[in-house]
């Protein structure tokens, strides 16, 4: 079912070949440009107040039938219509609000033929279909038939063999519940389709709009991503022009170009500044913004709480109250713990706890994936440190916490041994000569535990 | 690069309405969807689907575990972000690295720097600082229960759906074979009214509706092995079917920055199904994944 909104009415209505059905002001109207958003309008609310009927000659009504497609197996059609008295149907009742299941093996090859047409003196009409019945999702209703392709997939009944043929990608294996030679083809991508399917986007463009660009405000953009000028059905080519305001440079008027139907018209190369654009014939009048960046409002507004509610609606607005508990991006509110050390070089330490008790870590393999970027080869290493208070390497000794442990087992006395005569002391928001002082001593308690054993 | 002028954009505006995101993406010729899906695991945009707004998450320094003192600017990123930060990056006295192109994504940009000058850069630059996103992330992943992550619901049966399966995805399997043993539970994606909402069909033919929708295939199959591990090089391997939901996504991103790269082959002898790999997602943080979605992963070893 077609949308009042995406539908333009009016586009339509130019581009329809019989207008000359229509009066000779009614012709004027649909064309006046300054009268176009009014015309639009009248015919907008019009079409919405319709009841989808036609009168017939003898005074009845006449609905159009709508196709609803379940396209799981068994895939059956139905039949519904904005009927107010029912209607008989394969010898079922269709009635307001309604609908009626029908057979596709017996309706599709009468379809193909021509108009299905149901009821006595009421009556609904199912309109010939052709080869191809295209069906998308409404959002009211359903599967349901249009006439021609506008969503991003479609589903199609087919017994055109070289259109199931292109499209066996998208063959559901349907033909149990089909006639003899239709297909069911699930979900096709509308660029698949052949453009005989696809509801022309020209028509639903009205003669001139603004696309595209990236907009940071009401008509204003980023001056590096200005829109451009889409142009719909157009009686005649139309010149563009542009009144430049800049800073101080005062008002400045130029041609931007040509614009001719169908085509588009870049702005890229206007400044920073505000620029009134018309055409040269007064049909076409707007005015857009462009500057450097935006007004950056909102930052971190959105995030994830930790509550099964929200977890179910995925992220979502955070109060400010609440924000301790959020995560936001890579921000999360966890207070800052014991950082890891970092290692210069990629060689062993020895780790002692303030019980004495120690541990060897060897440095991890040069961390693969930082290679693919091409940082430097001999990056450092971290590691966590656990709950030590002094990290000896080779030749260095980092000092986490000033304490000297009550006691050393073998391993660190060993560390401690192997350091040079004047060692690197590292002490990172500690005092580096208390620090030092408290090497010596475990050095010396190392050196004496060796003379002891 | 196109994603680094939608994050340009984005962190300019601030904030916006979906239509907003998608009208800035398809001007510049991306894919909506999946730019929301990338920039949210890489944590610079974070997504509201029920208002249907976006808002750009604060700049972040996070300290990336196993990068050898990198880190990781992730957030807002507004023009000129970089030429504003560069004289805060001299002052502290750290590096920034050249920044890394993706594929999908805006550039990955790293600083080098030690944990003292880390923070003075964020103290100067007015960015937060934070200790191993990925890992925190990863703790406060909720628990894989339908209660917890699903509710009862009914699809509409007036709209389309198509089945899932967990190794396949959408294609069908060469033979139904292939299919998991002992798989009661199944996947189904019905095309509702703005976009496919996945349902799981449990034993007892009790529908549940799961708004975030990569948790399907793992509530459907709990235990299922559909993660790869090579503890030497760090790399967790996923199966492209059975993306991970996006707070899992966004724990194994920010473990490097980068989005995972694809790949051909995923298991032994199954050429044909389509792997993504995130590399530097540490043992921890492999289980907290993992134990997130009640999988299990088999080692494998890649190349290193």
């Amino acid at each position: 079912m077609e949308s009042h909104e995406s539908i333009d009415a009016l586009g339509l209505l130019r581009a329809w070949p019989g207008r000359n059905q229509l009066t000779k002001s009614a012709n004027r109207a649909i064309f006046d440009h300054p009268l176009e958003s009014q015309v639009r309008a009248a015919i907008g609310a019009a079409h919405h107040l319709w009841d989808r009927t036609t009168l017939t000659a003898d005074g009845h009504h006449r609905w159009r039938g709508l196709l609803r497609l379940r396209e799981r197996p068994p895939v059956s059609l139905s039949v519904m219509a904005p009927v107010t008295s029912e209607i008989e149907i394969e010898g079922r009742k269709l009635r307001p609000q309604g609908e009626v299941r029908l057979d596709p093996k017996r309706v599709l090859p009468q379809l193909r033929e021509g108009t299905l047409v149901y009821g006595g003196h009421d009556r609904v009409a199912i309109p010939a279909a052709g080869s191809t019945l295209v069906f998308e999702v409404d959002p009211e209703v359903g599967l349901v038939r249009t006439a021609a392709a506008s969503a991003e997939h479609v589903h199609l009944l087919t017994c055109d063999r070289d259109l199931a043929d292109s499209l066996k990608d998208y063959d559901a294996e349907a033909e149990e519940d089909l006639p003899h030679g239709w297909h069911l083809l699930s979900r096709v991508p509308r660029s698949h389709l052949p453009e005989v399917l696809k509801r022309p986007e020209r028509l639903e463009r009205p003669p001139v709009s603004i696309e595209g660009g990236l907009r940071v405000g009401r008509a204003t953009y980023l001056v590096d991503a200005a829109p451009s000028l889409q142009a719909g059905q157009l009686d005649e080519d139309l010149v563009i022009e542009a009144e430049t305001t800049c800073g101080c440079e005062g008002v400045n008027r130029h041609i931007l170009g040509v614009l001719k139907q169908g085509a588009s018209l870049p702005l890229s190369g206007l400044p920073t500044g505000t620029h009134r654009l018309k055409s040269t014939d007064g049909t076409f009048n707007a005015q857009i913004r462009l500057q450097d960046d935006g007004d950056r409002g909102g930052w971190g507004t959105i995030g994830w709480l930790n509550e099964v509610e929200h977890r179910k609606l995925r992220a979502c607005a955070i109060d400010q109250t609440q924000r301790a508990d959020a995560i936001t991006g890579a921000q999360l509110s966890v207070p800052l713990a014991t950082w890891p050390v970092l290692r210069p070089v990629r060689e062993p330490v020895t780790l002692i706890e303030a019980s004495g008790a120690s541990r060897k870590v060897r440095p991890s393999l040069r961390d693969a994936w930082l290679a693919s970027l091409d940082l430097p080869p001999d990056g450092r290493w971290d590691l966590d440190p656990g709950r030590a208070i002094w990290v000896i390497g080779k030749r260095d000794a980092l000092c986490l916490a000033l304490a000297s442990p009550k006691q050393l087992d073998e391993q660190a006395g060993r560390a401690l041994r192997r350091l040079p005569e004047h060692p690197i002391v590292r002490a990172p928001g500690v005092d580096r000569a208390k620090a030092a002082m408290l090497l010596q001593s475990l050095r010396s308690r190392a050196a004496n535990m060796a003379l002891e054993s | 690069m196109a994603a680094n002028r939608l994050l340009a954009w984005a962190s300019e505006v601030g904030a916006g309405s979906w239509e907003n995101w998608r009208a800035a993406a398809r001007h510049l010729e991306l894919e909506p969807s999946r730019m929301a899906r990338n920039l949210s695991a890489l944590g610079h945009v974070e997504f509201d689907w029920v208002s249907n707004r976006f808002a750009v998450a604060p700049p972040t320094l996070s300290y990336l575990r196993g990068a050898g003192g990198a880190f990781l600017i992730s957030g807002a990123r507004p023009n000129a972000f970089l030429a504003s930060l560069a004289p805060h990056i001299d002052e502290a006295g750290a590096a920034l690295h050249p920044p890394v192109p993706q594929a999908e994504g805006p550039d990955t940009l790293l600083i080098q720097a030690d944990l003292e000058e880390a923070a003075h850069l964020a103290d100067e630059a007015g960015c937060a600082l934070v200790q191993d996103a990925a890992f925190h992330v990863a703790k406060r992943l909720p628990r894989l229960a339908f209660h917890e992550i699903a509710e009862r619901a009914d699809p509409d049966e007036r709209f389309p759906r198509r089945r899932l399966d967990p190794t396949w995805g959408f294609q069908r399997p060469p033979s139904k074979g292939d299919r998991p043993r002992g798989a009661r539970n199944a996947v189904w994606w019905v095309e509702e009214r703005r976009r496919e909402t996945a349902y799981v069909v449990d034993a007892e033919k009790v529908w549940w509706r799961v708004p975030i929708r990569e948790y399907a295939p793992f509530l459907a199959h709990p235990g299922i092995t559909s993660f790869e591990y090579d503890s030497v090089a760090r790399d967790l391997r996923i199966l492209a079917s059975m993306p991970l939901p996006p707070l899992q996504a966004r724990a194994a991103t920010l473990a490097t920055g980068l989005l995972p790269l694809p790949d051909d082959v995923f298991g032994q002898g199954a050429a044909g199904r389509r792997a993504l790999t995130y590399r530097n997602v540490g043992t921890e943080l492999k289980e907290l994944i993992l134990r997130s979605l009640d999988a299990t992963a088999v080692s494998f070893r890649g190349q290193l």
